[in-house]
C-alpha cells in the first residue's frame, strides 16, 4: 500500500525532483526530494511521514549507510530509486504510560551522583589512613573519633542506597559502596586495636580472626592463624544500636 | 517591602519530631525555610563537648553522640516523672531522664565536660528559639509575638509548660492553641462555618510519623472548641516502616539464608530504604528498593507492590479508623453529623488511609491540599495575623484563594509542579512531555494547583487537549510553559518543536504570589 505523496509543492519550487520509495520496517513510503538535496535533507522530509527524528534515521543505498552530507545524486540516486530507512534505539526505554511522561538524561544523573558521594568519601579515606598510621604508631586515639568517623562513612552509604541507577551507573555504584564498607571494616578493626594497644597477642587474634568473614585489600596485618575459634570475633557493632 | 508592622506574629507547630514556623507576609501565609533550606526542622537538641545544636544538625549527629541528643520533649513536656507513659518512654530513650523536685523530669546530659539536668520545657524553649532565629533571619527583623500549638489532648500543665518554653525563648505567647484546631483554620473552616446554620462539626485526622491523634471540633458562637479526642501516643509512620523492614529481612532470609536482623548497620540501610519506598508508593503502585551488597557480598534488589504494602500494614490502618470511630462516640455523634474532615501529617498522605477514612464518612472529600506536615502551622499562623490586626488577614478570610504550587498531571497520574509555591511574578516555567503509547493522537494537558503528590488531591485549574503526529511512543517533544505575568493571569502554552504547531489556554484565576 503506498503512503500519499508529501513535499510536492516544496519540491517544485526547488526545481528538479526525484521521486523515490524508502522501505521503513513493514511499509514503502514513496517520497518526493529536489535532486540535489542530500540525504540529511532527505531525513528531515522523512520525519513527518515517519515521525522518526533525523538523529534516529539510518539510511541505507545499495547497502551502504549514508552520511547526512552525501548528496543524493552523487551517491547514484535516480528517479524510481530504493532505499532502505532503519532506526536507531530510542534514547531512552519509557514503559507504557497512561500520562505523558518527562523525559531526563537518568544515566547521566545518576553517575553524578555516585561521583559527588566518591568526591566526600575520598575526603573521608584520608581521615582514616591518618587514623590509622596513629593507631599503628602505638598513640592512643579518643574513641568518639572512630565513632564519628564511621558514622560518617555511614551516611554516605545511605546516600549511595538512594541513588537509582541502571548500567554502568549501577556498576559504579557497587564500586562505591565496596569501598565504604571496607573504610568501615578497617575502622572497627582500628577501635579493637586502639583499645588494647598493649595486649598484642589478644589484640591481633581478635582482629585476624575477623578476616575470616571481611575481605580487606588492605595488607595491614598478617595471615590468620587458622585454628582460632570464631567463638573470640569482637561484636564492636553491639555499640551502633 | 517587609510586613507593614515592625514586629510581625508568627504561627510555631512545635511537634513531636518535627517543628514548622509560619509568618503572615505579601498577604498571605508563608512557611520559612531553615538555614539548611528545610521548612520543617527536626525537634532535637544536642550537647557536645565544645557546643549545643539545634535542629538539623543535632539530628544529624545522633547516631554518633545518643546519650546526649534530646528528642520528644514534648512527650515530658508538663508530665510527672512517675507517670505510665513516661516510665515507658523512658524505656527506649538513649538520654538519661530522672526524678526532681516535686517529681518532675529532668534530662540529664555531658555537656562541656560538666552534667546538667535539663527541664523538658527548657529543651523545648531552645527548639523555639531555633524557630525563632529562623523567622528572623527571613524577615530581617525581630520576632517577639507568636501562636504555639500543643496537642488536642493537652493539660492545663501541659499548656502551662508549653507557654513557659516560648517565655523562654523570649517569645510573647499570644495564644496556645490546639492542633486540630490549627488545622481547621489553615483551610478556612472557621468562615465556612459561618454559612452554616447550626452547629458545624470538624473531624482532624493527624497521622504523623510518631503519633496519631483524632479530634472532633464544633464552632461555637464564633470558636472552635474541641468536642472529644482520642488517638495513640505510639502510632504512626515509623510503624508502617518496622512492618515493611520485617517483610524484607524475612524476603532476604528466604532468597540468602542469611539473617540480617542482628546486624545493625544492615537494618540501617534498609530501613532507611524502606522510608524512601514508603514515600514513593503513595505516589505509584510499586517500588523499588535496591542496596549492594546488603549483606557481604550479597546485593538485595526487590520491589514492592502498594497493595502488599497495605496489606502488611492493614490491622494498623484499621486501628486508625477505629480510633477515629470512638472519637466520634465519645462526641456522640455520628459520621453524618460531621460537615467536614481535615487531614494533617505526612502519614495522611497513604492512600488506603485516605480510602478507608472516606469511605467511613462515606464518600465525603477530604480536605488535604494544604502539605499535611506544615497545616498546622499555617493554621497557627492565620491565628497570629488575626490576633495581630493585620488588615489584609480580613480580606484573606472572605477570599476562596489559597496560594498553591502549580503544575500537571503526568506519568500515572502524579502531579509534577511546574511553579513552586511562594515562587516570585512574572515568572516562567518550561518542562519537556512526552507520548507514553505509540501513535498517540494527542496529549492532554491539565493544569492542577495543591501540594498533593498525586494531581487527583488538587484543584482542577484548567485542561485542553493538544494534538500531534503520530509517532512512536516517546518519540515526540512537547513543550509545556507555565507563565504567570505581573497580574497574575497564568498561561499554558504547548508546542510541538517538530512541526511547530502551537496551542496555548489562559487561566483567569488569579494567584495571590508572592510580590
Amino acid at each position: 500500500m503506498m503512503s500519499g505523496r508529501s513535499g510536492g509543492r516544496d519540491g517544485e519550487a526547488a526545481g528538479p525532483v526525484i521521486r523515490i520509495r524508502v522501505s521503513h520496517g513493514a511499509t514503502f513510503r514513496e517520497v518526493v526530494v529536489p535532486a540535489q538535496a542530500t540525504f540529511g535533507e532527505l531525513k528531515r522530509i522523512l520525519v513527518q511521514t515517519t515521525g522518526l527524528e533525523p538523529e534516529r534515521q539510518r539510511l541505507f543505498f545499495r547497502g551502504k549507510e549514508k552520511s547526512d552530507r552525501e548528496f543524493l545524486h552523487a551517491a547514484g540516486v535516480k528517479d524510481g530509486a530504493k532505499l532502505l530507512l532503519l532506526e536507531k534505539p530510542s534514547p531512552a526505554n519509557i514503559e507504557q504510560k497512561v500520562e505523558p511522561v518527562i523525559m531526563d538524561e537518568s544515566v547521566m544523573k545518576a553517575c553524578e551522583a555516585v561521583a559527588r558521594v566518591r568526591a566526600e568519601v575520598d575526603r573521608l579515606s584520608a581521615k582514616v589512613c591518618d587514623l590509622e598510621k596513629n593507631v599503628l604508631a602505638g598513640r592512643k586515639v579518643d574513641d568518639k573519633e572512630f565513632v564519628v568517623l564511621t558514622e560518617l562513612l555511614m551516611i554516605q552509604l545511605l546516600k549511595l542506597d538512594g541513588i537509582e541507577a541502571e548500567g554502568e551507573a549501577r556498576a559504579q555504584r557497587k564500586a562505591e559502596v565496596r569501598r565504604v564498607q571496607s573504610l568501615v571494616e578497617t575502622l572497627d578493626k582500628l577501635k579493637a586495636r586502639n583499645a588494647n594497644p598493649f595486649s598484642d597477642h589478644n589484640n591481633a587474634v581478635s582482629v585476624t580472626t575477623q578476616w575470616e568473614t571481611f575481605e580487606n585489600g588492605m595488607g595491614s596485618f598478617s595471615a590468620p592463624p587458622p585454628h582460632v575459634p570464631s567463638e573470640q570475633v569482637n561484636t564492636d557493632w553491639e555499640q551502633f544500636d | 517591602m517587609a510586613g507593614k508592622r515592625r514586629h510581625p506574629a508568627i504561627g510555631i507547630d512545635l511537634g513531636t519530631t518535627y517543628s514548622c514556623i509560619g509568618v503572615w507576609q505579601n498577604d498571605r501565609v508563608e512557611i520559612i525555610a531553615n538555614d539548611q533550606g528545610n521548612r520543617t526542622t527536626p525537634s532535637y537538641v544536642a550537647f557536645t563537648g565544645s557546643r549545643r545544636l539545634i535542629g538539623d544538625a543535632a539530628k544529624n549527629q545522633a547516631e554518633m553522640n545518643p546519650s546526649n541528643t534530646i528528642f520528644d520533649s514534648k512527650r515530658l513536656i508538663g508530665r510527672r516523672f512517675s507517670d505510665a507513659s513516661v516510665q515507658s518512654d523512658i524505656k527506649h530513650w538513649p538520654f538519661k531522664v530522672i526524678s526532681g523536685p516535686d517529681d518532675k523530669p529532668l534530662i540529664v546530659v555531658q555537656y562541656r565536660g560538666v552534667e546538667h539536668q535539663f527541664a523538658a520545657e527548657e529543651i523545648s524553649s531552645m527548639v523555639l528559639v531555633k524557630m525563632r532565629e529562623t523567622a528572623e533571619a527571613y524577615l530581617g527583623t525581630t520576632i517577639r509575638d507568636a501562636v504555639v500549638t500543643v496537642p488536642a489532648c493537652s493539660t492545663d500543665l501541659q499548656r502551662q509548660a508549653t507557654w513557659n518554653a516560648g517565655v523562654l525563648a523570649s517569645l510573647n505567647v499570644m495564644r496556645i492553641i490546639p492542633e486540630p484546631t490549627a488545622a481547621a483554620l489553615a483551610y478556612g473552616l472557621d468562615r465556612k462555618s459561618a454559612q452554616v446554620q447550626g452547629l458545624y462539626n470538624v473531624l482532624v485526622f493527624d497521622l504523623g510519623g510518631g503519633t496519631f491523634d483524632v479530634s472532633v471540633l464544633d464552632k461555637v458562637e464564633g470558636v472552635f472548641e474541641v468536642l472529644a479526642t482520642a488517638g495513640a501516643a505510639h502510632l504512626g509512620g515509623e510503624d508502617f516502616d518496622n512492618r515493611m523492614v520485617n517483610h524484607f529481612v524475612q524476603e532476604f532470609k528466604r532468597k540468602t539464608k542469611e539473617d540480617i536482623s542482628g546486624n545493625p548497620r544492615a537494618l540501617r540501610r534498609l530501613r532507611t530504604a524502606c522510608e524512601r519506598a514508603k514515600r514513593t508508593l503513595s505516589s505509584t503502585l510499586e517500588a523499588t528498593i535496591e542496596i549492594d551488597c546488603l549483606y557481604e557480598d550479597i546485593n538485595f534488589y526487590s520491589t514492592i507492590t502498594r497493595a502488599r504494602f497495605e496489606e502488611l500494614n492493614m490491622d494498623l490502618f484499621r486501628k486508625c479508623i477505629d480510633i477515629v470511630e470512638d472519637c466520634l462516640s465519645d462526641a456522640k455523634m455520628d459520621v453524618g453529623s460531621v460537615h467536614d474532615v481535615v487531614l494533617v501529617g505526612g502519614s495522611s498522605r497513604i492512600p488506603k488511609v485516605q480510602q478507608f477514612l472516606q469511605e467511613l464518612f462515606n464518600g465525603k472529600k477530604l480536605f488535604k491540599s494544604i502539605n499535611p506536615d506544615e497545616a498546622v502551622a499555617y493554621g497557627a499562623t492565620i491565628q497570629a495575623a488575626i490576633m495581630s490586626g493585620e488588615d489584609e488577614i480580613q480580606d484573606y478570610l472572605m477570599n476562596d484563594a489559597t496560594p498553591l504550587s502549580l503544575g500537571l498531571a503526568t506519568d500515572g497520574g502524579v502531579m509534577t509542579v511546574l511553579i513552586p509555591k511562594n515562587a516570585t511574578i512574572p515568572t516562567r516555567k518550561e518542562v519537556v512531555l512526552s507520548t507514553d503509547s505509540d501513535n498517540q493522537p494527542c496529549i492532554r494537558i491539565q493544569v492542577y494547583e495543591g501540594e498533593g503528590a498525586m494531581a487527583r488531591d488538587n484543584n482542577l485549574l484548567g485542561e485542553f487537549e493538544f494534538s500531534i503526529p503520530p509517532a512512536p511512543k516517546g518519540v515526540p517533544q512537547i513543550t509545556i510553559t507555565f507563565h504567570i505575568d505581573a497580574d497574575c493571569i497564568l498561561d499554558v502554552a504547548a508546542e510541538d518543536k517538530t512541526t511547530g504547531e502551537k496551542m496555548r489556554k489562559t487561566i483567569t484565576k488569579r494567584f495571590r504570589l508572592k510580590h
